[in-house]
Protein backbone atom coordinates (compact mmCIF):
# COMPACT_ATOMS: atom_id res chain seq x y z
CA UNK A 1 0.00 0.00 0.00
CA UNK A 2 1.41 3.25 -0.73
CA UNK A 3 2.61 5.16 2.13
CA UNK A 4 0.61 8.25 3.94
CA UNK A 5 -2.38 6.87 2.79
CA UNK A 6 -5.55 7.18 4.96
CA UNK A 7 -8.50 4.66 4.42
CA UNK A 8 -11.34 6.20 6.00
CA UNK A 9 -14.72 4.90 5.38
CA UNK A 10 -15.23 7.77 3.24
CA UNK A 11 -11.78 6.45 1.24
CA UNK A 12 -12.93 2.93 1.13
CA UNK A 13 -16.59 4.19 -0.12
CA UNK A 14 -14.83 5.36 -3.62
CA UNK A 15 -12.44 2.54 -3.64
CA UNK A 16 -16.02 0.20 -3.58
CA UNK A 17 -17.33 2.85 -6.65
CA UNK A 18 -14.27 2.03 -8.63
CA UNK A 19 -13.97 -1.58 -8.35
CA UNK A 20 -17.37 -2.10 -9.13
CA UNK A 21 -17.20 0.00 -12.42
CA UNK A 22 -13.95 -1.61 -13.37
CA UNK A 23 -16.18 -5.01 -12.66
CA UNK A 24 -18.48 -3.88 -15.54
CA UNK A 25 -15.84 -2.22 -17.66
CA UNK A 26 -11.80 -2.57 -17.26
CA UNK A 27 -11.43 0.83 -18.71
CA UNK A 28 -14.06 3.01 -16.78
CA UNK A 29 -13.75 6.17 -16.05
CA UNK A 30 -15.58 7.95 -13.82
CA UNK A 31 -16.13 12.26 -13.27
CA UNK A 32 -16.35 13.99 -9.76
CA UNK A 33 -20.27 14.26 -10.26
CA UNK A 34 -20.69 10.39 -10.87
CA UNK A 35 -18.72 9.78 -7.79
CA UNK A 36 -20.04 11.85 -5.70
CA UNK A 37 -23.39 10.20 -6.43
CA UNK A 38 -22.25 6.76 -6.42
CA UNK A 39 -20.35 6.97 -2.99
CA UNK A 40 -23.22 9.71 -1.28
CA UNK A 41 -20.00 11.91 -0.94
CA UNK A 42 -20.56 15.81 -0.97
CA UNK A 43 -17.69 17.59 -3.05
CA UNK A 44 -15.57 18.79 -0.41
CA UNK A 45 -15.04 14.81 0.93
CA UNK A 46 -14.90 13.33 -2.19
CA UNK A 47 -12.45 15.88 -3.93
CA UNK A 48 -9.19 15.98 -1.24
CA UNK A 49 -9.54 12.13 -1.41
CA UNK A 50 -9.19 11.94 -5.72
CA UNK A 51 -6.59 14.54 -4.82
CA UNK A 52 -4.75 12.54 -2.02
CA UNK A 53 -5.10 9.18 -4.52
CA UNK A 54 -4.17 10.43 -7.52
CA UNK A 55 -0.82 12.10 -5.92
CA UNK A 56 -0.43 8.12 -4.44
CA UNK A 57 -0.41 6.63 -7.99
CA UNK A 58 -3.98 4.78 -7.18
CA UNK A 59 -5.78 6.97 -9.89
CA UNK A 60 -5.11 8.97 -12.73
CA UNK A 61 -6.52 11.43 -14.33
CA UNK A 62 -7.27 13.12 -17.91
CA UNK A 63 -9.53 15.83 -19.60
CA UNK A 64 -12.40 15.44 -21.65
CA UNK A 65 -10.86 15.32 -25.40
CA UNK A 66 -12.77 17.78 -26.75
CA UNK A 67 -12.09 21.14 -25.98
CA UNK A 68 -14.68 23.85 -24.19
CA UNK A 69 -15.05 26.00 -27.44
CA UNK A 70 -16.44 22.58 -28.73
CA UNK A 71 -18.01 21.46 -25.94
CA UNK A 72 -20.13 24.90 -25.22
CA UNK A 73 -19.28 23.48 -21.76
CA UNK A 74 -16.31 23.14 -19.27
CA UNK A 75 -14.88 19.87 -19.67
CA UNK A 76 -14.87 17.55 -17.12
CA UNK A 77 -11.77 15.45 -15.80
CA UNK A 78 -12.40 11.79 -15.79
CA UNK A 79 -11.04 9.54 -13.17
CA UNK A 80 -9.23 5.90 -13.69
CA UNK A 81 -8.00 3.19 -10.88
CA UNK A 82 -4.52 2.37 -11.90
CA UNK A 83 -3.31 -1.27 -11.06
CA UNK A 84 -1.93 -0.25 -8.04
CA UNK A 85 -4.98 1.35 -7.15
CA UNK A 86 -6.68 -1.86 -7.86
CA UNK A 87 -4.61 -3.52 -5.91
CA UNK A 88 -4.91 -1.35 -2.66
CA UNK A 89 -8.34 -1.67 -3.13
CA UNK A 90 -8.72 -5.31 -3.31
CA UNK A 91 -6.18 -5.60 -0.28
CA UNK A 92 -8.33 -2.91 1.62
CA UNK A 93 -11.73 -4.13 0.68
CA UNK A 94 -10.97 -7.81 0.59
CA UNK A 95 -8.29 -8.99 2.34
CA UNK A 96 -7.74 -6.49 5.44
CA UNK A 97 -11.52 -6.42 6.77
CA UNK A 98 -13.07 -9.15 4.81
CA UNK A 99 -16.56 -8.86 6.68
CA UNK A 100 -16.69 -5.69 8.21
CA UNK A 101 -15.99 -3.25 5.64
CA UNK A 102 -17.52 -5.05 2.80
CA UNK A 103 -20.76 -4.95 5.03
CA UNK A 104 -20.64 -1.29 6.57
CA UNK A 105 -20.10 -0.20 3.11
CA UNK A 106 -22.71 -2.17 1.39
CA UNK A 107 -25.02 -1.38 3.98
CA UNK A 108 -23.94 2.10 3.89
CA UNK A 109 -24.50 2.51 -0.15
CA UNK A 110 -28.28 0.67 -0.12
CA UNK B 1 -51.52 33.80 12.95
CA UNK B 2 -49.73 37.68 11.28
CA UNK B 3 -46.30 36.82 12.63
CA UNK B 4 -46.72 32.78 11.04
CA UNK B 5 -47.49 34.42 7.71
CA UNK B 6 -44.91 37.17 7.91
CA UNK B 7 -42.24 34.63 8.79
CA UNK B 8 -43.38 31.98 6.30
CA UNK B 9 -43.25 34.96 3.53
CA UNK B 10 -40.05 35.88 4.24
CA UNK B 11 -38.57 32.49 4.83
CA UNK B 12 -40.55 31.51 0.96
CA UNK B 13 -38.48 35.15 0.19
CA UNK B 14 -35.09 34.21 0.86
CA UNK B 15 -35.47 30.56 -1.28
CA UNK B 16 -36.98 32.34 -4.04
CA UNK B 17 -34.21 34.67 -3.49
CA UNK B 18 -31.64 31.61 -3.40
CA UNK B 19 -33.41 29.88 -5.69
CA UNK B 20 -32.86 32.22 -8.58
CA UNK B 21 -29.41 33.32 -7.74
CA UNK B 22 -28.21 29.13 -6.72
CA UNK B 23 -25.75 29.07 -9.87
CA UNK B 24 -24.22 32.59 -10.16
CA UNK B 25 -23.75 32.16 -6.11
CA UNK B 26 -22.87 28.34 -6.80
CA UNK B 27 -20.06 29.92 -9.42
CA UNK B 28 -18.95 32.36 -7.19
CA UNK B 29 -18.60 30.28 -4.32
CA UNK B 30 -16.38 27.06 -6.77
CA UNK B 31 -14.29 29.93 -7.76
CA UNK B 32 -13.60 31.21 -4.38
CA UNK B 33 -12.67 27.53 -3.30
CA UNK B 34 -10.15 27.08 -5.92
CA UNK B 35 -8.40 30.17 -5.78
CA UNK B 36 -7.41 29.42 -2.13
CA UNK B 37 -5.56 26.28 -3.42
CA UNK B 38 -1.86 26.56 -4.39
CA UNK B 39 -1.80 28.53 -7.60
CA UNK B 40 -1.08 25.13 -9.76
CA UNK B 41 -3.43 23.11 -8.84
CA UNK B 42 -6.04 26.38 -8.12
CA UNK B 43 -6.15 26.48 -12.31
CA UNK B 44 -6.62 22.74 -12.65
CA UNK B 45 -9.70 22.50 -9.82
CA UNK B 46 -11.05 25.62 -11.15
CA UNK B 47 -12.29 24.16 -14.48
CA UNK B 48 -12.35 20.82 -13.09
CA UNK B 49 -15.24 22.26 -10.71
CA UNK B 50 -16.96 24.11 -13.04
CA UNK B 51 -17.35 21.02 -15.22
CA UNK B 52 -18.78 18.97 -12.38
CA UNK B 53 -21.04 22.38 -11.54
CA UNK B 54 -22.34 22.65 -15.30
CA UNK B 55 -23.13 18.70 -15.13
CA UNK B 56 -25.37 18.76 -12.16
CA UNK B 57 -29.01 19.51 -13.01
CA UNK B 58 -30.84 20.87 -10.26
CA UNK B 59 -29.86 24.42 -8.85
CA UNK B 60 -29.85 23.16 -5.01
CA UNK B 61 -27.74 20.28 -6.09
CA UNK B 62 -25.38 22.76 -7.81
CA UNK B 63 -25.63 24.81 -4.44
CA UNK B 64 -24.99 22.05 -2.15
CA UNK B 65 -21.71 21.17 -4.46
CA UNK B 66 -20.30 24.69 -4.00
CA UNK B 67 -20.64 24.79 -0.51
CA UNK B 68 -19.44 21.53 0.05
CA UNK B 69 -15.99 22.77 -1.32
CA UNK B 70 -15.97 26.21 0.14
CA UNK B 71 -16.80 24.54 3.85
CA UNK B 72 -14.05 22.37 3.38
CA UNK B 73 -10.44 23.51 4.93
CA UNK B 74 -7.38 24.43 2.09
CA UNK B 75 -5.20 21.83 3.99
CA UNK B 76 -7.26 19.29 3.10
CA UNK B 77 -6.83 19.30 -0.64
CA UNK B 78 -2.80 20.33 0.11
CA UNK B 79 -0.73 17.57 -0.05
CA UNK B 80 1.90 17.50 2.16
CA UNK B 81 4.61 19.68 1.52
CA UNK B 82 3.16 21.63 -0.77
CA UNK B 83 3.00 25.08 -0.81
CA UNK B 84 1.57 26.45 2.80
CA UNK B 85 1.58 30.09 4.88
CA UNK B 86 5.13 29.74 5.64
CA UNK B 87 6.11 29.70 1.86
CA UNK B 88 4.74 33.02 1.46
CA UNK B 89 7.62 34.45 3.37
CA UNK B 90 10.35 34.49 0.31
CA UNK B 91 7.61 36.48 -1.17
CA UNK B 92 7.43 38.69 1.53
CA UNK B 93 11.35 38.88 1.66
CA UNK B 94 11.91 39.42 -1.83
CA UNK B 95 8.79 41.83 -1.94
CA UNK B 96 9.91 43.60 1.52
CA UNK B 97 10.48 47.01 0.31
CA UNK B 98 7.07 47.46 -0.36
CA UNK B 99 5.88 46.37 3.00
CA UNK B 100 8.06 48.60 4.45
CA UNK B 101 7.52 52.12 1.45
CA UNK B 102 3.41 51.25 2.37
CA UNK B 103 4.10 51.25 6.04
CA UNK B 104 6.03 54.18 6.27
CA UNK B 105 3.72 56.27 3.79
CA UNK B 106 0.92 55.73 5.62
CA UNK B 107 2.67 56.40 8.41
CA UNK B 108 3.26 59.60 7.47
CA UNK B 109 -0.31 60.57 6.16
CA UNK B 110 -1.74 59.46 9.32
CA UNK B 111 0.76 61.67 11.31
CA UNK B 112 -0.16 64.71 8.79
CA UNK B 113 -3.61 64.03 8.70
CA UNK B 114 -3.84 64.51 12.90
CA UNK B 115 -2.65 68.00 12.20
CA UNK B 116 -6.07 68.57 10.17
CA UNK B 117 -7.81 67.44 13.42
CA UNK B 118 -8.59 70.70 15.79
CA UNK B 119 -6.78 71.29 18.76
CA UNK B 120 -9.76 71.08 21.65
CA UNK B 121 -9.26 72.74 24.97
CA UNK B 122 -10.10 71.31 28.10
CA UNK B 123 -11.54 73.43 31.28
CA UNK B 124 -12.56 71.43 33.99
CA UNK B 125 -14.73 72.21 37.46
CA UNK B 126 -15.07 69.79 40.67
CA UNK B 127 -18.31 70.15 42.71
CA UNK B 128 -19.28 68.53 45.98
CA UNK B 129 -22.91 67.38 46.41
CA UNK B 130 -24.53 65.26 49.15
CA UNK B 131 -27.13 64.25 46.58
CA UNK B 132 -27.61 61.05 44.80
CA UNK B 133 -25.15 60.21 41.77
CA UNK B 134 -27.19 60.12 39.23
CA UNK B 135 -29.27 63.03 40.29
CA UNK B 136 -26.34 65.25 40.47
CA UNK B 137 -25.03 63.84 36.80
CA UNK B 138 -28.82 63.95 35.48
CA UNK B 139 -28.89 67.48 36.73
CA UNK B 140 -25.35 68.47 34.97
CA UNK B 141 -26.64 67.81 31.61
CA UNK B 142 -30.19 68.75 31.47
CA UNK B 143 -31.75 70.62 28.83
CA UNK B 144 -32.88 72.82 31.67
CA UNK B 145 -29.30 73.91 33.22
CA UNK B 146 -27.42 73.35 29.66
CA UNK B 147 -30.37 75.93 28.28
CA UNK B 148 -29.50 78.83 30.74
CA UNK B 149 -25.69 78.30 29.95
CA UNK B 150 -26.33 78.81 25.86
CA UNK B 151 -28.62 81.54 26.87
CA UNK B 152 -25.81 83.06 29.37
CA UNK B 153 -23.17 82.90 26.87
CA UNK B 154 -25.38 84.19 23.90
CA UNK B 155 -24.62 80.79 21.74
CA UNK B 156 -27.16 79.81 19.80
CA UNK B 157 -30.09 77.08 21.21
CA UNK B 158 -29.07 74.86 18.83
CA UNK B 159 -25.65 74.47 20.43
CA UNK B 160 -27.31 72.93 23.72
CA UNK B 161 -26.50 69.28 22.40
CA UNK B 162 -23.26 69.60 21.08
CA UNK B 163 -22.51 71.39 24.57
CA UNK B 164 -23.82 68.02 25.96
CA UNK B 165 -21.61 65.98 23.89
CA UNK B 166 -18.37 68.20 24.84
CA UNK B 167 -19.28 67.40 28.66
CA UNK B 168 -17.74 64.63 30.63
CA UNK B 169 -18.77 63.74 34.11
CA UNK B 170 -16.73 61.72 36.41
CA UNK B 171 -17.68 60.83 39.79
CA UNK B 172 -15.64 59.43 42.79
CA UNK B 173 -17.62 58.65 46.52
CA UNK B 174 -15.95 60.94 49.47
CA UNK B 175 -17.19 58.21 51.91
CA UNK B 176 -19.04 54.66 52.87
CA UNK B 177 -21.94 56.90 54.56
CA UNK B 178 -25.09 57.60 52.18
CA UNK B 179 -24.69 60.90 53.20
CA UNK B 180 -21.05 61.53 52.77
CA UNK B 181 -21.64 62.69 49.40
CA UNK B 182 -19.71 62.57 45.76
CA UNK B 183 -17.43 64.41 44.18
CA UNK B 184 -17.68 65.37 40.56
CA UNK B 185 -15.26 66.18 38.14
CA UNK B 186 -17.06 67.75 34.74
CA UNK B 187 -14.71 68.55 31.96
CA UNK B 188 -15.53 70.26 28.34
CA UNK B 189 -14.30 70.40 25.47
CA UNK B 190 -14.49 73.63 23.49
CA UNK B 191 -12.49 75.12 20.45
CA UNK B 192 -10.16 78.11 22.54
CA UNK B 193 -9.66 78.10 25.98
CA UNK B 194 -11.64 81.70 26.96
CA UNK B 195 -14.88 79.60 25.51
CA UNK B 196 -13.74 76.17 27.22
CA UNK B 197 -13.90 78.34 30.56
CA UNK B 198 -16.53 80.55 30.29
CA UNK B 199 -19.10 77.63 30.14
CA UNK B 200 -18.11 75.66 32.30
CA UNK B 201 -18.44 78.77 34.83
CA UNK B 202 -21.72 79.10 33.28
CA UNK B 203 -22.13 75.89 33.53
CA UNK B 204 -21.39 76.32 37.62
CA UNK B 205 -23.64 79.00 37.91
CA UNK B 206 -26.68 77.75 36.63
CA UNK B 207 -26.44 74.48 38.47
CA UNK B 208 -26.22 76.22 41.63
CA UNK B 209 -28.85 78.40 40.91
CA UNK B 210 -31.12 76.11 39.57
CA UNK B 211 -30.74 74.02 42.71
CA UNK B 212 -30.79 76.21 44.98
CA UNK B 213 -34.02 77.81 43.69
CA UNK B 214 -35.12 73.59 43.33
CA UNK B 215 -34.60 73.72 47.28
CA UNK B 216 -36.27 77.09 48.38
CA UNK B 217 -39.01 76.68 46.38
CA UNK B 218 -39.61 73.17 48.24
CA UNK B 219 -38.71 74.83 51.93
CA UNK B 220 -40.57 77.44 51.65
CA UNK B 221 -43.96 76.09 50.95
CA UNK B 222 -42.97 73.78 53.71
CA UNK B 223 -42.59 76.99 55.76
CA UNK B 224 -45.48 79.04 54.70
CA UNK B 225 -47.74 76.37 55.06
CA UNK B 226 -46.50 76.08 59.26
CA UNK B 227 -46.33 80.15 59.30
CA UNK B 228 -50.00 80.00 58.83
CA UNK B 229 -51.16 77.27 60.75
CA UNK B 230 -48.77 78.41 63.99
CA UNK B 231 -51.03 81.69 63.29
CA UNK B 232 -54.03 80.10 63.56
CA UNK B 233 -52.95 78.18 66.46
CA UNK B 234 -52.12 81.54 68.26
CA UNK B 235 -55.36 82.75 67.89
CA UNK B 236 -56.99 80.23 69.32
CA UNK B 237 -55.01 80.05 72.31
CA UNK B 238 -55.53 83.58 72.93
CA UNK B 239 -59.20 83.09 72.32
CA UNK B 240 -59.50 79.91 74.28
CA UNK B 241 -56.96 80.44 76.98
CA UNK B 242 -57.98 83.67 78.30
CA UNK B 243 -60.37 83.06 82.19
CA UNK B 244 -60.48 79.52 82.74
CA UNK B 245 -60.71 77.62 85.60
CA UNK B 246 -57.46 75.62 86.28
CA UNK B 247 -57.99 71.89 85.69
CA UNK B 248 -61.32 72.53 84.32
CA UNK B 249 -61.43 70.72 80.50
CA UNK B 250 -60.56 73.70 78.56
CA UNK B 251 -57.38 74.81 80.83
CA UNK B 252 -56.28 71.27 79.60
CA UNK B 253 -57.64 71.80 76.25
CA UNK B 254 -55.24 75.13 76.37
CA UNK B 255 -52.05 73.26 77.57
CA UNK B 256 -52.94 71.45 74.64
CA UNK B 257 -52.91 73.73 72.17
CA UNK B 258 -49.85 75.61 73.57
CA UNK B 259 -47.75 72.39 73.40
CA UNK B 260 -49.09 71.76 69.84
CA UNK B 261 -47.51 75.48 69.34
CA UNK B 262 -44.45 74.73 70.82
CA UNK B 263 -44.16 71.66 68.52
CA UNK B 264 -45.03 73.60 65.47
CA UNK B 265 -42.83 76.47 66.23
CA UNK B 266 -39.96 74.00 66.54
CA UNK B 267 -40.90 72.05 62.66
CA UNK B 268 -41.23 75.97 61.53
CA UNK B 269 -37.90 76.81 62.87
CA UNK B 270 -36.20 74.24 61.28
CA UNK B 271 -37.64 74.83 58.12
CA UNK B 272 -36.30 78.34 58.27
CA UNK B 273 -32.72 76.87 59.05
CA UNK B 274 -33.12 74.68 55.97
CA UNK B 275 -34.01 77.07 53.51
CA UNK B 276 -31.48 79.49 54.66
CA UNK B 277 -28.85 76.09 54.34
CA UNK B 278 -29.72 75.40 50.89
CA UNK B 279 -26.47 76.44 49.15
CA UNK B 280 -24.27 73.60 51.33
CA UNK B 281 -26.13 70.66 49.54
CA UNK B 282 -23.94 71.65 46.32
CA UNK B 283 -20.64 72.82 46.71
CA UNK B 284 -18.50 74.40 43.64
CA UNK B 285 -14.86 72.52 45.15
CA UNK B 286 -12.60 74.23 42.55
CA UNK B 287 -13.70 76.98 39.54
CA UNK B 288 -13.03 76.13 35.95
CA UNK B 289 -9.55 77.53 34.48
CA UNK B 290 -8.72 78.56 31.28
CA UNK B 291 -8.50 75.55 29.29
CA UNK B 292 -5.89 72.91 28.86
CA UNK B 293 -4.75 72.44 24.58
CA UNK B 294 -5.37 68.73 24.01
CA UNK B 295 -4.14 68.06 21.21
CA UNK B 296 -5.22 65.08 19.03
CA UNK B 297 -3.15 61.28 19.83
CA UNK B 298 -0.50 61.82 16.70
CA UNK B 299 1.80 59.08 17.85
CA UNK B 300 -1.67 56.93 18.22
CA UNK B 301 -2.57 58.48 14.43
CA UNK B 302 0.62 57.34 13.27
CA UNK B 303 0.56 53.75 14.38
CA UNK B 304 -2.98 53.35 13.18
CA UNK B 305 -1.47 54.26 10.03
CA UNK B 306 1.69 52.02 9.92
CA UNK B 307 -1.15 49.28 10.87
CA UNK B 308 -2.46 49.89 7.82
CA UNK B 309 -0.10 50.72 5.62
CA UNK B 310 1.36 47.21 6.68
CA UNK B 311 -2.22 45.34 6.26
CA UNK B 312 -2.00 47.14 2.39
CA UNK B 313 1.32 45.89 2.20
CA UNK B 314 1.07 42.58 3.01
CA UNK B 315 -2.23 42.23 0.67
CA UNK B 316 -0.48 43.57 -1.84
CA UNK B 317 2.55 41.67 -1.80
CA UNK B 318 0.13 38.65 -1.73
CA UNK B 319 -1.74 39.09 -4.61
CA UNK B 320 1.47 40.12 -6.61
CA UNK B 321 2.91 36.55 -5.67
CA UNK B 322 -0.67 34.72 -6.46
CA UNK B 323 -0.65 36.81 -9.80
CA UNK B 324 3.13 35.43 -10.50
CA UNK B 325 2.29 31.98 -9.39
CA UNK B 326 -0.31 31.75 -11.64
CA UNK B 327 0.79 33.22 -14.22
CA UNK B 328 4.11 30.86 -14.10
CA UNK B 329 1.42 27.95 -13.95
CA UNK B 330 -0.54 28.79 -17.23
CA UNK B 331 3.11 28.91 -18.91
Amino acid sequence: MPANIRLSLQSLRVLRVFLDALSENLHAELAGADLMSAARLSSGTLYPILLRFERAGMLESRWEKERPEKLGRPRRRFYRMTSAGVRVAQEALGDLYPVQIETELREDMA
Amino acid sequence: MIDTITILFVLASIGALVFVTAIPISKALVRLSARRLPAALALRMEEEWYGELNSINSRPGKLAFAVALILTRRREFVAHGEETVSELTPAFGSRKSLVIVSTAVFAIAAYGASFLVPVRYESETVLISTEPNNQVRQQITSRAILKDVVLSLRWTDSMIDDLRKNITVTSERLGFSPDSGSSFAVKYLGPDAASAQNALTQLDRALVQHHFQERVDRWSAERDFLKEELATLGKRIEKEGNGQAPGSIAALDHELLVSSYKSMFTTYQDAELNSALVEGQIRIMDAPQPGKEVTPNRAGFAGLGAFAGLTMGGMAVFGLDRRQRRLLAAK
